[in-house]
């Protein structure tokens, strides 16, 4: 899996009819230590209903096609949990502000 | 199969893996020394491993054949604790 922030949208209206409904998002891999975008972007599904500026993972692959949104759709990047917090090297280099409001 | 070292985690409460108490690991790929060798990415984690361990790693769809990973949308997982690797008879590594 690979994290990335959530950085736009992707809208597409002449798609195959099994895409239909589906929110496609833009995400930027992220260097987990600096949190810095790593110039690298995707396009995903989106299984969680992520928001722009959220940071998520992804699964790639025929993964992909394993949640409840994706099952069965021709998809090879599923964005599959929001990151409430990332600790690497002993620091917390990133928390969700608002964490547990929910 | 590959070898990483975890070196942190990833706490996620909204998921859609629908996997019953996941643990999110963050591991950097290592070499058969155990020395840091290239990209860190986020692995599930199977057996408890524990910061600064030398875990093989399994990617790909292989990683759906386990109980607790069949049909759940996982790409890479740690499927064991490596205790020692050794390079033609020398021991490179030893936990």
């Amino acid at each position: 899996m690979v994290l990335a922030r959530v950085s736009g949208t992707v809208v597409s209206t002449h798609k195959t009819e099994d895409m239909t409904g589906l929110k496609l998002s833009v995400l930027e891999k992220l260097n987990p230590r600096t949190m810095k975008g790593t110039g690298s972007y995707v396009v995903a599904l989106d299984g969680v209903g992520a928001d722009e500026g959220e940071i998520v993972f992804y699964v790639t692959g025929s993964s992909a096609r394993y949640t409840e949104t994706s099952k069965g759709k021709p998809t090879d990047a599923t964005v599959i949990a929001i990151v409430d917090s990332v600790e690497i090297d002993g620091k917390t280099t990133y928390a969700k502000s608002g964490e547990g409001d929910e | 199969m590959t070898l990483g070292r975890i070196v942190g985690t990833v706490v996620c409460s909204k998921r859609a893996d629908g996997i019953p108490g996941a643990v999110w690991r963050l591991v950097e790929t290592c070499n058969h020394k155990g020395e840091a060798a290239g990209d860190v990415t986020i692995v599930l984690d199977l057996i408890g491993a524990e910061k600064g361990d030398v875990v093989l790693l399994c990617r790909g769809s292989s990683v759906r054949w386990t109980d607790r990973t069949a049909d759940k949308p996982v790409d890479e997982v740690i499927v064991g604790l490596v205790d020692i690797i050794d390079e033609g008879g020398i021991v490179t590594y030893r936990r």
